[in-house]
């Protein structure tokens, strides 16, 4: 039991794992700095570690999905973070990866009606 | 907060120098926003920062997610290895130390052979460290390697750590307190004194007689050797002088006092290598006629040459790692 346990646990968080990039660039279309983007996703739902969170906006930034910026006004120094061109697309582009994903794993797990339904919304 | 500035200290250190700077501002500005959430207005105590900090993650574990792992040893292992890297570089060191002071003990010596032992267990012990360094690197590698395999089983890291435990930041080596010049001008000032004004007054001593009722100094320095030696060392002395009353006014190194320093340790050098074949600085009669200590009387004999080496490799060293220094503060003031 206590094996199953940690089984689940272990795949579940590879399943999220997989979809992290695309949870955070759904969430940077306006500017967030960290914090208030793990706020914003925890009152969504999804619970990201933040020494997770904040490493995976540098590497974003570095591989220029992200653009990013110091910004002076507030009661502190904070670093926000905004979509570039590029993460723009990428988003788009993600996201319709993830709606065929979707649809192939609803349909194996026979959820939709095989066939007919989903073949008919794509016409 | 200064429990805060230990955590990020302790992260940043294991990070990429590069980017160093950026991320531990960022993570500064992160975590007093979770430790602002948390307190909710009221003012936090640093059990709300000690929370704060646990709830974020040990400076091991934040730093190997900023870092990745594109080392030959990763930043989670990385203490281990320079642990057990100076554990064994000491042992080998000290076994080495009290082979040769066995040697020497029990060794009817000749200054010569004495010598030579010295200098063997000084190419002994360079081969020895470089040689622990690439085993024990070795070893470590292999063990990064073997984790990185495994997934790098992240359950060895989520063991309790305890923010108490953080190293406290340390003082940059550039800062200079108000007391090690002080002291420094004290001595210098006196051995000015001493050497210019009251030569005389240094003497060997010796007890005569089974009894020590009294004493009889002479005084040992060669009046030829101080009249050759003493104008380079008023230079060395004043130009010391000038350099720690700079030091004591601006309380941290900049780049002209290191290069004095520097420039001066080189004066030094020089000034060792003219003592070294120039006239002995003690008279050589001081130990004759005394066969107790005919060791100090070779010593005298050999105007102390193995003294003044001794001293030369010492102020070399000294010369090296600051030119280490400039160099780095000179990478840091470009990279900034």
């Amino acid at each position: 039991m206590g094996e199953n346990e940690t089984t689940l646990g272990a795949l579940a968080s590879e399943l999220r794992r997989g979809t992290l990039v695309l949870s955070v660039l759904s969430q940077l279309e306006e500017r967030r700095y960290g914090y208030s983007l793990v706020q914003r996703l925890a009152e969504r739902g999804l619970d990201v570690d933040q020494s997770t969170l904040y490493p995976l906006l540098r590497r974003l930034e570095e591989r220029q999905l992200l653009d990013s910026d110091w910004s002076l006004e507030e009661s502190r120094p904070r670093r926000y973070y905004v979509l570039s061109a590029a993460g723009r697309q990428l988003l788009a582009d993600l996201t319709k990866e993830w709606d065929r994903m979707v649809e192939v794993q609803e349909r194996l797990l026979g959820r939709s009606p095989t066939g007919s339904g989903t073949k008919e919304e794509k016409e | 907060m200064e429990l805060m500035e230990r955590y990020l200290y302790d992260i940043g250190r294991r990070l990429p120098a590069k980017q160093r700077e950026d991320i531990v501002k960022e993570l500064r500005s992160l975590l007093q926003d979770a430790l602002d959430a948390r307190c909710a207005g009221r003012a936090p105590t640093e059990e709300d920062v000690a929370a704060v900090l646990r709830d974020f993650g040990s400076p091991t574990e934040v730093a190997a997610r900023y870092a990745g792992e594109r080392y030959l040893i990763g930043p989670r292992i990385f203490d281990l290895w320079w642990l057990v890297l100076r554990i064994v570089v000491l042992c080998m060191l000290g076994g080495l130390l009290v082979a040769l002071g066995v040697s020497l003990a029990f060794d009817t010596a000749t200054l010569e052979s004495a010598l030579k032992r010295i200098a063997d267990f000084f190419a002994s012990a360079v081969t020895s460290v470089f040689t622990a360094f690439g085993y024990v690197t070795v070893i470590f590698f292999l063990i990064e390697r073997a984790r990185r395999d495994k997934g790098a089983k992240e359950k060895l890291e989520q063991k309790i750590w305890d923010p108490k435990d953080l190293p406290r930041v340390p003082v940059r080596v550039d800062r200079v307190g108000p007391v090690g010049p002080v002291v420094a001008m004290v001595f210098t000032l006196f051995a000015m004194w001493l050497f210019n004004l009251h030569p005389e007054l240094i003497m060997v001593f010796r007890s005569l007689g089974e009894d020590v009722h009294w004493i009889d100094g002479i005084p040992a320095l060669n009046p030829a050797a101080l009249a050759a030696y003493l104008p380079l060392w008023n230079i060395g002395w004043i130009a010391g002088l000038a350099l720690q009353a700079v030091l004591f006014g601006r309380g941290r190194w900049e780049l002209g006092s290191r290069i004095a320093h520097i420039a001066l340790q080189v004066f030094n050098i020089g000034v060792f290598g003219f003592m070294m074949g120039g006239p002995a600085l003690l008279r050589p009669e001081v130990f004759a006629g005394w066969p107790e200590v005919a060791v100090l009387n070779d010593m005298v004999a050999g105007s102390f040459r193995w003294l003044f080496l001794i001293l030369i490799v010492v102020t070399a060293i000294d010369v090296i790692k600051n030119l280490v220094l400039v160099v780095r503060r000179a990478f840091e003031k470009t990279a900034a």
